[in-house]
């Protein structure tokens, strides 16, 4: 039982940085970037590709977080900020960005193919630590996630620019108040974004291995923690997502690991009918709405 | 057929009915409302009659929007009442929404004046037609004869409000080929086409020419009084609508002042 | 021949697809990317309903529709804002939820293996054993379900929808029920597409759950983005282009494999320059303001 617990934890510190990737975007543009599934499927073929060219594993991380930081870039500047020059609605930019998933996706299972590819080979080593297991995958898994996630939060809260994002997703309407910096902003928050989601792709890669078709997976958890989180917080989407890893491994231990996906978005349906504001709007203090006025 | 053609006829009673109580009455009591410490409505009370033509004036800014959300259903007050009356109903503007506001008859002009882009003039008239049996998608595609019936006499309608309002000739335009004016027009042609009895118009002056407001004002004045329509014109334009109005206000740092006028 | 038949009743089935998805995105201005789980859900609903209970087919047709149309009513009328994100969200978890109970509630849809041996619709006491007949079939059916469209968006219904598309405020202060009109959309274009996955059952006598993934829901949304929203002309195109483009392929000797991953490409192409260039689409007429 508390085996199951830490594998949620575990699975969970992946989904919070997936999902606070995913949020990083959605939050402060309002865009709903669902090319993010591909951006971190691309992340382990990069470091695969270098590790197959003969570079060293943190040469190969590195370009692979660059590669995803490049894609995220793209993604706005190619796609996103010229619609948005344009003031297109909402849906324009969302149906873009399946788009840009399409694209990006197809490329990577035209290059490498659509099986499942490993990133280690062999049986990885097993700890046992007071009758707790874990492998080293899964190690690293802690290691990481929980370092990106305190040195993104650490930036959000610390930093100037971490200001202004938080700033952005409380009131996407200060956005314009914000003048030049907007634009800054944006590539910030889409680069970091594409880090974060190689981060957590690479992670999760040398655990468990990967394929095409993770990316948009991992990603709609991590939509899903976004919004039981809160639209707007990162925090949320954080807490969220390590809630959901964590449901989700209960749901393995008492069920099977075959109900984890329907009962991770049975739970995000409920919440969009009965809390649309998240976990945060069930905490946070009663705000007055204004009826949407002309 | 047979229910549907008696479902048919009973709207258009209920219809022809309210059409014919096209008197409306709006009554505010001590209306105040605040958005972030700024106090936007303090106490405001008027009682504006049945066929009346009010002009409510002031500073840009002033709240008259406001005002004009809170009758529409579109905003809350803080404190006060807000009560319409359509014909023999009385109804609580504070718990009803907007779409059941317009229901009753409260028709709104928008600022932005708003038509529909994607629609011709008469579909955006069109548009305002209450109680069609083709809005139910089951009955539009089993009640066919009855509903292409009501379409034929809406369309008459529309044509005719049209007509009421000068526009019978761009019947096929598209919105995007018309003046301000003219868009105005459309407009009030769909209020008209709604058979709405209390009236709201935000700015409806905006953007016309001396001829085109003192045209269109003398219009507004002839709804009151050949049509019996109960308008609440917000207008910083007084000039023109003022010779027609029945009752003028001005709403200055939140309160609502009446001019006192004698009648044209 | 029977190769163009076949080709014809794809085309059927998908034009179905196409018109009902239209009514949902072009319309009601709604974007649906669960639209293959409905598709799904009347493929499986019909199929056990004939195999399971021996339902003959227009009955099983008519069931699959009425689960469609049921499932929409379930999400839609709790009461949550049908405003675009939250519906995206909504159709997201939907998708992936019903992906997962096709995929994964083995003693009821077979799971990964999917269900075989679904019979050849008898109607009248004909049996449409041939493509021919078949196709001939489809067309009537597919012509009453556009029929249906066309008088829907014909009516004060669809300029309802298409007002409060063009500018929801304005539409309720008109006194149009916006939230009904859309949950009604729903409803309907569910319905549909859930009897045309009953027609994909019956032609292909073999369902399994990667027909209904979340990839297919893709390609049909932009199907119909391609193809144009707002009008019928575009699901006709829609439909067309997403069967010919395999086609094409084909006649390049490309790989099958490959021809799937290209034809997704070339949607993710078309739909990046489309939204950048014309977001009407290649045949349509609503423009998104």
């Amino acid at each position: 039982m508390i085996q199951s617990l830490l594998n949620g934890v575990i699975q969970g510190l992946l989904l919070a940085v997936v999902g606070v990737a995913f949020s990083l975007v959605y939050s402060t543009t309002r865009v709903f970037h669902i090319a993010l599934g591909a951006i971190y499927a691309v992340a382990p073929y990069v470091l695969l590709a270098a590790l197959h060219a003969g570079m060293p594993w943190f040469v190969g991380v590195g370009l692979a977080i660059l590669a995803c930081i490049a894609l995220g870039l793209g993604a706005e500047g190619l796609v996103h900020w010229p619609l948005e020059r344009k003031r297109a609605p909402p849906e324009i930019h969302f149906i873009s960005s399946l788009g840009a998933f399409l694209v990006v996706g197809q490329l990577v299972v035209l290059v490498w193919g659509n099986d499942a590819q490993v990133l280690r080979t062999g049986v990885d080593t097993v700890y046992d630590v007071a009758g707790l297991r874990a492998t080293t995958g899964q190690l690293m898994v802690v290691v990481v996630a929980a370092a990106a996630l305190a040195s993104t939060f650490a930036w959000l809260r610390w930093t100037e620019v971490g200001l202004q994002f938080r700033a952005m997703a409380s009131n996407p309407s200060l956005l314009a108040t914000l003048g030049r910096n907007v634009r800054r902003l944006r590539w910030a928050v889409f680069g970091l974004s594409g880090a974060l989601a190689a981060i957590s792709a690479l992670a999760a890669a040398r655990d468990v291995g990967f394929d095409p078709n993770a990316g948009m997976h991992t990603v709609l958890i991590g939509v899903a923690a976004t919004i039981v989180g809160g639209r707007g917080s990162f925090t949320g989407a954080a807490v969220a997502g390590l809630l959901l890893g964590v449901l989700r491994a209960q749901v393995v231990w008492h069920f099977s690991a075959r109900w984890e996906d329907a009962t991770t978005f049975v739970l995000l349906a409920i919440f969009l009918v009965f809390a649309p504001g998240g976990l945060q709007s069930l905490t946070a203090r009663r705000t007055i709405r204004v009826e949407d006025a002309a | 057929m047979e229910a549907a053609t008696t479902m048919e006829m009973a709207l258009n009673e209920a219809a022809r009915t309210r059409g014919a109580a096209a008197s409306a009455r709006a009554m505010l009591r001590d209306v105040k409302i605040a958005f972030g410490g700024q106090t936007v409505l303090d106490g405001v009370t008027f009682d504006l009659r049945p066929g009346e033509l009010a002009l409510l004036g002031g500073e840009n800014g002033s709240g008259k929007t406001v005002l004009l959300n809170v009758l529409s259903g579109h905003l809350a007050p803080d404190r006060g009442s807000v009560e319409l009356q359509f014909g023999e109903r009385r109804v609580d503007a504070v718990r009803s929404s907007p779409e059941r506001l317009a229901r009753l008859g409260l028709g709104r002009l928008w600022q932005d004046i708003r038509l529909f882009p994607s629609m011709t003039v008469l579909d955006n008239v069109l548009a305002g037609t209450a109680g069609m049996l083709g809005q139910n998608p089951i009955l539009a595609v089993l009640a066919l004869p009855a509903v292409l019936r009501q379409e034929r006499m809406a369309r008459k309608r529309a044509h005719q409000n049209l007509a009421t309002v000068g526009m019978a000739d761009r019947a096929q335009s598209s919105c995007d080929m018309l003046s301000v004016g003219q868009m105005k027009r459309v407009a009030v042609a769909r209020l008209l086409q709604m058979e709405a009895s209390l009236l709201l118009l935000d700015e409806p002056l905006a953007g016309l020419d001396a001829d085109a407001a003192e045209a269109f004002s003398h219009d507004l004045g002839r709804l009151c009084s050949k049509h019996g329509k109960t308008i609440l014109v917000v207008e910083h334009r007084h000039d023109a609508i003022s010779r027609f109005a029945d009752r003028v206000w001005k709403l200055n740092h939140g309160r609502l002042e009446e001019i006192e006028r004698s009648h044209v | 021949m029977s190769y163009f038949l076949h080709l014809l009743i794809l085309l059927e089935i998908y034009l179905v697809v196409a018109a009902s998805l239209n009514l949902l995105v072009g319309h009601a201005g709604l974007l649906q990317v669960a639209h293959a789980a409905y598709f799904g859900l009347g493929a499986y609903t019909s199929s056990l309903l004939m195999t399971e209970l021996g339902v003959g087919f227009l009955p099983a047709v008519a069931g699959a529709g009425v689960a469609g149309g049921a499932l929409s009513l379930l999400v839609s009328l709790p009461a949550w804002r049908f405003r675009g994100d939250a519906f995206v969200m909504m159709s997201l978890a939907v998708q992936v939820a019903l992906f997962a109970i096709f995929y994964n509630w083995v003693d009821l849809t077979g799971g990964p293996f999917g269900l075989s041996g679904i019979p050849k619709p008898v109607t009248w006491g004909i049996e449409l054993d041939t493509s021919g007949s078949m196709s001939a079939a489809y067309g009537v059916m597919v012509a009453l379900c556009i029929g249906m469209l066309f008088l829907l968006t014909r009516s004060p219904f669809g300029r309802s929808l298409q007002a409060v598309r063009d500018d929801e405020l304005a539409a309720r202060s008109l006194g149009i029920p916006a939230r009904r009109l859309k949950v009604e959309a729903f409803a309907v274009a569910s319905a549909l597409v859930g009897v045309a996955g009953a027609m994909y059952a019956a032609y292909a006598s073999y369902i399994d759950p990667t027909s209904f993934s979340l990839d297919e829901s893709i390609l049909m949304l932009s199907m119909v983005v391609v193809g144009g929203t707002g009008n019928l002309r575009g699901p006709l195109v829609g439909a067309l282009t997403l069967i010919a483009i395999p086609e094409v392929l084909r006649f390049a000797a490309l790989p099958d494999a490959f021809a799937a991953n290209l034809r997704l490409l070339a949607y993710g192409l078309l739909l990046l320059v489309l939204m950048r260039l014309r977001p009407q689409g290649l045949a349509g007429q609503y423009r998104y303001e």
